[in-house]
């Protein structure tokens, strides 16, 4: 299956935010593991996109050659300037659609460019402390690519006390930058000290923290040494963002990262239609209702 | 081991992948109990600095809402030797969800292991209903929170425990920038059942060249930790990669834990 005019700066992106807010500078290692598919091995022209509040700042053309079985490691300071944190679209475009707007693109290629490798987004400090992670990100909230764009978490990973936070990190973008949907995502955290219950608007290219202990300590929860732990359900039927958790230790900075797992991991058919049923069901379910 | 699990353990060796997956797919349409993978697997540490805290949660309620499920997850927890030091259950009610202070339980139960594979299988209490069919083979996902000295990490699994065979040579795509750095543990588990021999190498990210090696044998569920002191080190090159000759099974990567000069550490999957 073909899918015609695909925006070539979309068919392959890795999608990151900035960390300054905690203090961390960022650098992104791109990978290509297309040569181990030899029909689809491609060399990549790298391009990026800068976001500031929201609006793309920059835009720069060939940041890098990124060959075949190689890696390409992107110092992104230069990038990330001013006090808020930035969101960085790196467009990885397979050489010979260098040059055009647009490419009649198998879905198989798609899929195949997208998925057979992470890239590595890695935070660090002065003092060399890093932390980082691999994931991957899809053509997001593009309906030339998708026509519906959601979003599933089910995250039994936040943990809080007088020293350790979890963060929500939500990045809602696309490789169009025209693209201008306030995504909101209906959030319950479930845990011994309760259950709790809200929506966030999530603006596109603006990087999205929530701070767990935040919410914890505006729902008058009290917080002692020992970890508490939570569970965090979010679901959005507007837009998929791409949720990461981020932990941190307040007398260090050390910070842990790691990102979610999406329905499909969990069950094998959860996927397409199912994934559709699935989004019903939570909707007219109770999860996402406040309790009086 | 049933005769039934026998017959499909023969029958995943003899015949080609895609007719395993077909005849997957057409057992999770069949009205038989629930197709769960095997328990899903990673590494708990609880050394005296580091302690582990397991996340489970009830993914069915999340996958199904409209259908009430109570559950209980089995955790299952091995030592460094592979053998089976406890299992644990914990009930889970509809969309509920708990994490398991490792040292607590361990101390509970007075065992003394410091690191190990924890292997998870969350059931629903009436695993034969005909809506868990829609959801095909499920998969028993969880978290793990460390936490020790100032530090913090989580993880996802990534494997599954049981017999399997070897996986392939593995290069990490995670590159490793010495600033500061002291040292690289490697938390390496092996979800098979067979003893499994591995070489741990740190390479030069430029050049390829091996800088460091370091060989394990690990026991069929077992588990090890592999230090590479950059001190020991005769040449530390700016960035280092991370290989293997092999995994222990297929995407059973280690976690890779970076140990700062500053005194703090970090970690992820390789």
């Amino acid at each position: 299956m073909v899918v015609k005019e695909c925006p070539v700066d979309a068919i392959h992106t890795f999608q990151v935010r900035t960390l300054r807010s905690l203090g961390y500078r960022t650098r992104v290692v791109l990978a290509n593991k297309s040569h181990t598919r030899p029909d689809l091995r491609t060399d990549y022209r790298v391009d990026l996109s800068v976001y500031k509040d929201g609006k793309r700042s920059d835009i720069l053309t060939g940041v890098g050659p990124l060959a075949a079985d190689a890696r390409l490691v992107i110092e992104c300071s230069p990038y990330d300037l001013g006090e808020a944190d930035a969101v960085l679209i790196f467009h990885l475009v397979p050489e010979r659609y260098a040059g055009t707007a647009t490419a009649d693109v198998t879905r198989d290629e798609l899929i195949f460019l997208g998925s057979i490798q992470d890239h590595y987004v890695e935070y660090y400090r002065d003092d060399g402390c890093a932390a980082g992670v691999l994931y991957q990100t899809g053509p997001f909230n593009n309906p030339r690519f998708s026509p519906r764009s959601t979003t599933l978490i089910q995250a039994p990973k936040f943990y809080a006390s007088s020293t350790v936070d979890s963060t929500l990190s939500l990045i809602n973008a696309s490789a169009d930058a025209a693209y201008d949907r306030v995504a909101h995502v209906r959030c319950t955290l479930v845990g011994a000290e309760g259950r709790f219950t809200w929506t966030e608007a999530v603006r596109p290219f603006v990087p999205h923290s929530i701070s767990m202990r935040d919410e914890l300590a505006r729902r008058g929860v009290t917080l002692s040494r020992a970890p508490a732990f939570f569970c965090l359900y979010a679901a959005s039927d507007n837009a998929t963002v791409i949720p990461l958790t981020i932990l941190s230790n307040d007398e260090t900075g050390a910070i842990g990262i790691e990102h979610s797992l999406p329905p499909d991991y969990y069950a094998e058919a959860m996927r397409g239609p199912a994934r559709g049923r699935m989004m019903e069901r939570l909707g007219k379910s109770t999860l996402f209702r406040e309790r009086r | 081991m049933s005769v039934i699990a026998r017959a499909e353990l023969l029958l995943e060796k003899i015949l080609p992948a895609s007719t395993v997956k077909s005849l997957q797919n057409l057992k999770a349409r069949l009205p038989l109990r629930l197709p769960q993978a095997p328990p899903v697997a990673v590494m708990y540490v609880n050394d005296g600095t580091t302690r582990s805290f397991v996340g489970i949660n009830n993914f069915y309620s999340f996958l199904l809402a409209d259908e009430t499920t109570e559950a209980v997850a089995e955790l299952q927890f091995f030592a460094p030797s592979g053998e089976r030091a406890l299992v644990h259950a914990v009930p889970l009610q509809h969309f509920g969800a708990r994490a398991v202070d490792v040292a607590a339980v361990f101390a509970h139960h007075g065992i003394a292991a410091t690191h190990g594979i924890v292997a998870v299988q969350i059931t629903p209490r009436h695993p034969r209903r005909i809506v868990y069919r829609e959801l095909g083979r499920v998969f028993s996902q969880f978290f793990v929170f460390y936490e020790g000295h100032g530090s913090v990490a989580q993880v996802h699994p990534l494997s599954q425990i049981g017999p399997q065979p070897a996986g392939e040579p593995f290069e990490s795509s995670q590159l490793i920038t010495t600033t500061g750095l002291a040292e690289l543990e490697v938390l390496q588990y092996n979800p098979s059942t067979q003893r499994r021999r591995i070489e741990h190498r740190l390479l030069d990210a430029t050049t390829r060249d091996v800088v460091a090696r370091s060989t394990v044998a690990l026991a069929g569920l077992g588990t090890c930790r592999t230090r590479f002191r950059l001190a020991d080190l005769v040449r530390v090159p700016d960035q280092l990669l991370f290989a293997t000759d092999r995994l222990p099974s297929a995407n059973s990567k280690p976690m890779l834990r970076r140990c700062f000069a500053s005194g703090v550490s970090t970690m992820s999957h390789a």
